[in-house]
């Protein structure tokens, strides 16, 4: 997760950039792109379940981006709002009637053994399967808090639901990515929040 | 360890698998052309700035040019239609109805073939190369997009070819994510899943050419 001198100066530079696609500089364009495509391209990929397809909606966020960025009021931070135009586009582009195919992060060719001993790599791919598992409404709050490093605040701001909401959402699929795992939930403390 | 401590664990290396991953391949993305700033948007937007008076003084000259091109139009299409009615036009070539009934089952086909031969290669040189390369990761990605097409195409409609297919392409998804620094687990499991479907074999014996898949 970045740190909060980073987070600041990552701000201004979107800002900055904002301000130069909007005068119409072509390579700010192309900087913006370049700056953010990684992260819509995890949301994609997250939302659709499927690398290849993900690639396309990259280009359907930006198209978006680049058609809504006058009315982007600077009231968030760019990120933000880019957050919830990525999760839009992509929720709208997979429920499109186009192929759309699962990725499976198979472990079918692995023994999967419970317990400790199971290999760092097959876990972390069990995990990465049992989150695209989950149903949307809990997926994309975990996605955005956990593995994207989003505040409560800004995961109901590109979510369009409430802080309380992303708070029990996270708590839920946690359990569920838990039992999924077998990770002993007797064990277990708070929900990292 | 509890077990929020190892899920947190685990999240975090699920973050930073996915972040690598999504740097590698966002740097080879491009925007599009439609991605990109519309700037007839850009400037309806803009308008809405400008003082209505100045606005309608604009849309007057507007129109005036609007006219002006409209007449230079006219002349123009009068001006060929007038040469044309002296200059005999070239002969059209007679169709040739047969050729075009020829080449008509190439589009059906063509694919099926072209999937069978490079499908087959690439299988064979992840089967038999010693790691896995970037090369077979873009011949993976290339493929994908032919395979994914004939998936669509009409052409496709044999259930055992369309499960071929279908599988072809799950190996080929495996193949175009794991990335030159894959771990060579997965390289194994993904050749591993090759050998069993006999993914190999079953493509030889594809046929291709005018009635496959019909």
């Amino acid at each position: 997760m970045e740190g909060a001198g980073t987070e600041a100066d990552t701000a201004d530079g979107d800002a900055r950039i904002v301000a130069a696609v909007l005068a119409g500089d072509d390579g700010a364009s192309n900087e913006l792109f370049a700056r953010h495509a990684p992260m819509v391209f995890r949301v994609a990929r997250r939302v659709s379940g499927d690398a290849a397809l993900a690639e396309d909606l990259v280009q359907d966020v930006f198209v978006r981006v680049f058609e809504c960025l006058p009315n982007f009021r600077g009231d968030s931070r760019f990120t933000t709002w880019l957050y919830r135009v990525a999760v839009t586009t992509c929720l709208n582009g997979v429920r499109r009637p186009r192929r759309i195919r699962r990725v499976e992060v198979s472990i079918e060719d692995r023994t999967l053994s419970r317990g400790a001993e199971r290999e760092p790599l097959v876990l972390r791919m069990a995990l990465s399967k049992a989150i695209d598992d989950l149903p949307p409404s809990l997926r994309l709050p975990l996605v955005l808090f956990a593995l994207e490093g989003l505040s409560h605040r800004e995961v109901a701001g590109a979510l369009g639901i409430s802080e309380g909401a992303s708070r029990r959402r996270v708590s839920e699929a946690r359990a569920l990515l838990r039992s999924a795992l077998d990770l002993d939930p007797r064990e277990g403390g708070s929900d990292g929040q | 360890m509890d077990s929020d401590s190892r899920l947190d664990r685990l999240l975090e290396e699920v973050a930073r698998h996915d972040r690598l991953e999504s740097e590698r391949i966002a740097r080879r993305l491009r925007p599009d052309t439609r991605a990109r700033p519309q700037p007839d948007r850009m400037l309806s937007s803009a308008s809405t700035a400008v003082p209505a008076s100045a606005r309608t003084a604009g849309k007057r000259v507007t129109r005036g040019l609007g006219a002006l091109a409209a007449a230079l139009l006219i002349g123009l299409a009068i001006g060929r239609w007038s040469a044309g009615s002296r200059t005999p036009a070239p002969p059209v070539p007679p169709i040739a109805v047969e050729q075009l009934r020829a080449a008509a089952p190439m589009p059906l086909w063509l694919p099926v073939e072209e999937v069978r031969d490079r499908g087959t290669s690439l299988l064979v040189a992840v089967r038999e190369g010693p790691t896995h390369t970037a090369e077979v990761e873009a011949r993976a990605r290339d493929l994908l997009w032919a395979t994914r097409r004939l998936l669509d195409a009409p052409a496709a409609v044999d259930p055992e070819q369309l499960a071929l297919l279908a599988e072809l392409e799950w190996i080929l998804v495996r193949l175009a994510e794991l990335g030159p620094d894959a771990d060579p687990g997965d390289v194994a499991a993904t050749r591993a899943s090759i050998q069993s479907r006999d993914l190999i074999g079953r493509l030889h014996r594809i046929e291709a050419g005018p009635g496959a898949g019909e």
